[in-house]
């Protein structure tokens, strides 16, 4: 079997600023939890993502990789986004040269709570993945008075 | 494994080490570290972990073989463990880059991929689908996007070797699905992988019906000539590196002259590893003006560049950068010539960053684009 292509459970690998609104608040067991077929992976900063990071996640069976960092003019380490943005484009441009769909690759910056999981959302609709509902998230978002995504 | 690493051991003629020291006197890294061939020997044939024995500190470059008394194959002993190791579980390969290269290249190596890889061919560029002379491009399209910042643009490598072959009225067949040649993941014990890639890019050369393969990549035609004759062969197309098929032709490009004084840098892979030494430098004295000095470590005794295969990338490998770039500045050269894609990125980086300000700036440039810059105007 190559990895990467004939997996059996399609899977979102989610590379998660740990400062990125919305994120810290539910951390990252709650979030696995709730979500089948979404495994998420909380870095330091996403200025700590790079292209290996991604490509591992492709070549271990991940359908799409998701990077969630906070907008540019909020990192607290100044270039998180930036390098988060430049390593999506570069790994997407790589992709394409060896015969692989660039848009398993997606960047979101994370400005309210909860656009996350429309990221998520959005991004395991576009790649046909399946996503369990997210009802147990939500409901955990309202009982802390965080706006709801729906 | 322990069986598998004592017929290694046996097969190199390693049991015969007579613990001379040659190899480690000559070996780049063991001038700067702990490493040692004749040691690695030792620990292997007393049962120490291949990992724990140094196989991922030498650099494979061959020089440590030229010497040995007892006539042991060093680098291809190195290799075979590191297959042997792989066979087993994940190994601990110490990767540079985050092993996106190498992730990149096992990706590029399922079937399911589908590759199209001619974006950059010039538009006035002539190529075909089917024909008797193939350029094998390798993975300099992925290069070219993965080390944008260091300025070396080796699709320009490419690109030259296309119109070198277009200037001898030469309609190559460039792959559209061409795959990386597998050398990296070879050398790094992924025999699986390199074998996919294999099949795959022999079958696509086998449909475009060509006769000859051309490369400007040093470890794209080790990897075929050899690596990929070894398992597959007899092969139905010969390989020639991209010098030697100048040498053969009987119409020669007509040169221009220019004016500049060049050094020519033996790659470990079309050097030692694939015994092309003279073709470089007669490609290289076709051109007029062309001055060629040579470094006073060249040919069988060239240095490394310091890295091989995307792994073990640390001080030492930027000291031997370093140790070659001063080597070449001080033959008076203006261009330090080779014909391997990743001595020319090892070598940029060395001289880029932080801590680079005392390495010498000579420009690197592929014997190909030196060739196709010699090219009458109207054919560049």
């Amino acid at each position: 079997m190559v990895k990467g292509v004939s997996r059996t459970e399609p899977f979102i690998v989610v590379l998660c600023c740990r400062f990125a609104v919305g994120t810290e608040e539910m951390g990252a067991p709650v979030v696995s939890r709730g979500w089948k077929g979404v495994r998420f992976v909380r870095l330091a900063c996403g200025a700590s993502i790079h292209p290996g990071m991604i490509l591992s996640a492709i070549e271990e069976g991940a359908s799409g990789v998701l990077l969630v960092t906070c907008p540019e003019d909020r990192c607290r380490f100044e270039t998180g986004s930036r390098t988060a943005t430049e390593a999506a484009v570069l790994t997407r441009g790589l992709l394409q040269t060896i015969g692989l769909k660039p848009e398993r690759i997606r960047h979101v910056e994370n400005r309210h709570p909860g656009d996350v999981f429309k990221a998520v959302d959005g991004f395991a609709s576009d790649l046909d993945v399946a996503v369990e509902p997210m009802d147990r998230l939500l409901r955990a978002f309202e009982e802390r008075g965080m706006e709801s995504v729906r | 494994m322990e069986e598998d690493i004592s017929y290694i051991l046996k097969q190199t003629g390693a049991l015969a080490c007579l613990d001379c020291g040659k190899c480690t006197a000559l070996c780049p890294v063991s001038r700067y570290g702990t490493f040692s061939p004749r040691l690695a020997v030792t620990l292997l044939a007393g049962g120490v972990e291949p990992e724990d024995g140094g196989i991922w500190d030498c650099l494979t470059c061959d020089r440590c073989n030229l010497e040995c008394p007892s006539d042991v194959h060093f680098s291809d002993l190195v290799g075979k463990v590191r297959r042997a190791v792989g066979k087993g579980e994940a190994q601990r390969i110490p990767y540079a880059h985050g092993g996106a290269l190498h992730s990149l290249m096992r990706l590029a190596s399922d079937p399911a991929a589908v590759p199209d890889r001619l974006s950059w061919i010039p538009d006035d560029a002539r190529i075909a689908e089917k024909g008797d002379v193939l350029y094998f491009v390798g993975c300099l399209p992925l290069y070219d996007s993965f080390f944008e910042d260091l300025g070396v643009r080796p699709l320009d490598t490419a690109r030259s070797t296309l119109r070198l072959l277009n200037a001898l009225d030469i309609t190559p067949v460039v792959l559209p699905d061409e795959r990386c040649c597998g050398h990296d993941l070879l050398w790094a014990g992924d025999e699986d992988a390199f074998r996919r890639l294999a099949e795959q890019n022999l079958e696509a050369i086998r449909r475009s019906g060509a006769s000859t393969v051309v490369f400007s990549c040093a470890e794209g035609y080790r990897t075929f000539w050899y690596d990929v004759a070894e398992r597959f062969g007899p092969l139905d197309f010969h390989c020639l590196h991209l010098s030697e098929f100048l040498t053969t032709q009987a119409s020669k490009p007509a040169f221009r002259a220019i004016h500049k004084k060049v050094t020519y840098h033996d790659p470990c892979r079309l050097g030692r590893l694939a015994d092309v030494y003279e073709a470089p430098r007669t490609a290289l004295r076709a051109v007029p003006g062309l001055e060629l000095l040579e470094m006073p470590r060249s040919r069988e005794k060239a240095a490394c560049c310091g890295t091989s295969l995307w792994a073990a990338c640390g001080a030492i490998s930027r000291v031997l950068q370093r140790e070659r770039l001063q080597e070449a500045a001080d033959t008076g050269a203006d261009v330090l010539v080779t014909t391997c894609p990743k001595c020319r990125i090892h070598f940029a980086c060395a001289a880029s960053g932080e801590g680079s300000e005392d390495v010498p700036r000579i420009p690197t440039k592929d014997l190909a684009e030196i060739l196709a810059e010699a090219l009458p105007q109207k054919e560049r």
